[in-house]
């Protein structure tokens, strides 16, 4: 008799019910204890088991499988596929529920002050993208929010301009120093990018086609508090950012995973997303100045640890550097957004 | 019979084809009654991402059986795991649905690849960054379910060499006894 034989096909309602709720009460208590002791241990989730012999975690809800495996014990490896309509609406509730939870607490890993930042590959362990997802959003759409219309294709043209001259000089500040191939290869990406960027604000100066744009029409048109430009730039150049970013430490020689870093790069713009919100709500220059330089502080702050650690100590500071500067710029773009 | 041509799980799979559907629905129609490319922008994203969930953690798991995810384990390297039914229940799986569900997968970037080239066409650039982010959740989706169901084949290759071995290892084992 093999394994797979022993393993049922079909659960019945009431013990998927009654694993979802252990799991729901197992799940939210390890977060909780994060925040006293411990090491954070990520959520039991559970795992559709396989069918061979060791004994499958607990079911169906969620992805990633239970490293604390003695999760739910009535589970014993069984499968809960009942019909649709009892597992598709409470699963999801619950999933979502899950999902929701491990946000908030690699929000709290990244971004808060708490003793597991030091090691850092495994502190964001359970990395997800749904949260660096929203954040990117919500700041875009914040900085697009009531930017005037000839300011912001004004703002647009200097920040990629400022920072191709800022890669170009550390392009030629590398090659100087004795450094690998690698690295420059690193610092090319960066020009690349600005170039791109350049290049398609460009055109979109140029040929503005049939966009619902606000540049092309008529400014005094009252619904139209919205910049699409803003928005898109800001969303590429944070996304693209990220991506380049994380290149550029895999090519000086760090050990990083790319999802995970990508991850860690995107909730640290979680207090430059609350900083963008509180400048929206007073336009004095002085009291935006110290919010900006706040957030863009505890912003890097947050991601210093993170990066540093990854690569080798002799270039820590090629790899910091760059990080920096994406949320720098970022803080100027909230800082002259009006 | 008639029961095992309809869909076994309909539920599931009109959610797997509506958030689909939707989306590329908003993106082509949405010019044509909102101004607002921003309001396009993140409401197609969200369709896009909410398909990938669903697909990813729902219908997946129900009309195909298979799931993947992505864990780091203790020495910090990123492993990869796919998981799925044993044999029996995925030969029970109704055939419908996991036609439904494998055409429309790959059905899915065809048609945004599509729609980014006439944004191409038209210098529409702002409306390639929509079209690149559903592209590269689908193909998320695809690289992840293909690689699963890849892996599951092998399993049960390899489950089912082992089943006739050890089969015919009792076998001589029985016949040795008698002996």
């Amino acid at each position: 008799m093999t394994d797979s034989e022993r393993i049922p096909l079909h659960f019945s309602s009431q013990s998927d019910i009654d694993e979802i709720e252990d799991l729901l009460h197992i799940s939210v208590e390890p977060v909780r204890q994060a925040a006293d002791a411990g090491k954070p241990p990520s959520p039991p989730r559970a795992t559709i088991p396989v069918f061979s012999s060791p004994p499958p975690p607990p079911p169906p809800l969620r992805s990633v499988e239970a490293s604390t495996s003695g999760a739910s014990s009535s589970a014993g490896g069984l499968i809960g596929f009942g019909p649709a309509h009892t597992t598709l609406t409470e699963p999801v509730w619950a999933t979502l529920k899950r999902d929701l939870l491990q946000v908030v607490s690699n929000l709290r890993i990244v971004v808060f002050p708490n003793p597991y930042r030091k090691d850092a590959g495994r502190a964001l362990r359970d990395w997800d993208l749904w949260g660096p997802f929203f954040f990117i959003i919500f700041l875009a759409f914040i900085l697009s929010y009531n930017a005037s219309a000839d300011r912001e294709c004004r703002i647009q043209k200097q920040k990629p301009c400022t920072s191709l001259f800022a890669d170009i000089l550390t392009y030629i500040l590398r090659k100087w120093k004795v450094c690998s191939i690698r690295s420059l290869y690193s610092c090319w990406y960066h020009v690349l990018l600005r170039i791109v960027v350049l290049a398609i604000i460009f055109t979109r100066e140029n040929f503005p086609g049939k966009r619902p744009c606000c540049c092309s029409k008529n400014i005094h048109v009252s619904c139209e508090h919205f910049q699409p430009k803003v928005f898109a730039v800001v969303f590429a150049v944070l996304s693209a950012g990220a991506i380049v970013l994380t290149l550029n430490v895999v090519l000086l020689g760090g050990s990083i995973i790319f999802l995970q870093s990508l991850s860690v790069l995107g909730y640290c713009l979680f207090p430059l997303a609350i900083g963008a919100s509180v400048c929206m709500a007073k336009d004095d220059k002085i009291f935006r100045s110290i919010v900006v330089l706040a957030t863009v502080t505890w912003s890097s702050w947050a991601v210093y640890p993170f990066v540093s650690t990854a690569v080798p100590p002799s270039r820590k500071a090629l790899a910091v550097y760059p990080v920096l500067l994406l949320y720098v710029s970022m803080g100027f773009l909230v800082l002259a957004n009006n | 019979m008639a029961e095992e041509e309809n869909y076994s799980n309909p539920l599931t799979a009109l959610f797997h084809v509506l958030f689909k559907g939707s989306a590329i629905a908003f993106y082509i129609l949405c010019s044509f009654f909102i101004n607002s490319f921003i309001i396009q922008f993140v409401v197609t994203v969200f369709l896009a991402a909410l398909d990938f969930w669903v697909v990813k953690n729902v219908s997946g798991r129900i009309l195909v059986g298979l799931r993947w995810w992505n864990e780091i384990n203790d020495q910090g390297e990123s492993v990869w795991r796919f998981e799925s039914l044993d044999r029996e229940s995925l030969e029970r799986m109704n055939k419908k649905d996991s036609w439904l569900f494998w055409w429309t997968l790959y059905l899915t970037p065809v048609v945004w690849l599509a729609l980014g080239i006439v944004a191409v066409i038209k210098f529409n650039f702002d409306y390639l960054l929509i079209v690149g982010m559903c592209l590269s959740l689908s193909a998320a989706n695809i690289i992840g379910f293909t690689k699963c169901r890849r892996d599951a084949k092998k399993q049960i290759q390899s489950l089912a060499s082992q089943v006739v071995t050890a089969h015919v290892a009792s076998r001589l084992q029985s016949a040795l006894n008698f002996v």
